[in-house]
């Protein structure tokens, strides 16, 4: 059985999608305002409720574009993560501007203790965009 | 292969999704990778523009434009700033300019953005030049700033 919950602001939306002892963190759509921080930061809290000691994967294969402003709270996100979650593997795809953002994340992971980072095409079999 | 996009926009945030929009239509042309760097490049320069330039909506409009030939692709944007934004924007660009390694610069800002969450801001022209992998200069007069961005088309 799985549980589905998703949150949505300006063009970027998280869908949560959650069965037994693993989830699902996908990004989709755009992340270009202002202050991403505040909406990223709702996400989170919520993500760190629900998902304490799942095994939990951040994809971000469904995110067409993002802002400078988001990249360090997507820092945040996937350290905050790795500090209550079972594990954490971060997706991106294999278009040229993920590659840049997966080499970074590969960097910043080598100081967390159960982040995995791949590089994974998204397939005709993958699931749709939720929207 | 040509592109040619000028435009005056007042500093909406608004604006910024509707100009990468545009700069894709107008690149469709070139390769996807080259493309692509060029919205992020034109998105992040306007977003700078509307943060640092004058808070005052009139008469501050932001000029817009983007060329692109076979040989290069240059994105330009200019708007009203104080000296003192002009000189901190100046000496960003000189120490991006300067810096051999990209992306050491690029992760370096980072890092510390990253350990710092409630600071924000200077991470985008160093994407710019890593990511975007677009040479930037920076001119000013009578109280306009313009950042011109540049990348040769492989």
């Amino acid at each position: 059985m799985t549980d589905v919950s998703k949150f949505e602001r300006d063009g970027l939306a998280f869908v949560i999608t959650k069965s037994k002892r693993s989830a699902v963190v996908a990004w989709e759509g755009v992340s270009d305002s202002r202050d991403p921080k505040a909406f990223l930061d709702t996400v989170m809290q919520q993500a760190v409720k629900d998902l304490t000691d799942f095994d939990v994967t951040i994809d971000f294969r469904r995110l067409d574009y993002m802002n400078s402003a988001t990249v360090a709270p997507l820092i945040k996100f996937i350290k905050i993560l790795d500090g209550s979650s079972a594990s954490v593997l971060v997706v991106f795809s294999n278009a040229d501007w993920q590659r840049t953002h997966y080499q970074c994340v590969k960097t910043i992971a080598r100081t967390l203790k159960h982040v995995r980072v791949e590089v994974k095409p998204l397939r005709a079999t993958d699931a749709p965009r939720s929207s | 292969m040509k592109a040619h996009l000028a435009t005056s926009l007042s500093p909406a945030w608004p604006n910024i999704r509707i100009v990468r929009r545009d700069v894709g239509e107008a690149l469709v042309a070139y390769d996807v990778e080259l493309r692509a760097a060029a919205m992020m490049t034109a998105s992040e320069l306007m977003e700078n523009a509307i943060k640092y330039g004058p808070s005052a909506p009139t008469k501050a409009e932001i000029t817009f434009s983007l060329r692109g030939d076979a040989d290069q692709i240059r994105i330009e944007v200019a708007n009203q700033a104080t000296p003192a934004d002009v000189h901190a924007l100046k000496l960003r660009v000189v120490d991006i300019a300067a810096a051999p390694d990209k992306r050491t610069l690029y992760m370096k800002r980072l890092t510390w953005l990253s350990a710092h969450p409630a600071e924000s801001g200077q991470l985008g022209l160093c994407r710019v030049a890593y990511e975007g992998r677009f040479d930037l200069e920076v001119t000013h007069s009578d109280g306009v700033v313009t950042v011109l961005a540049k990348r040769g088309v492989p």
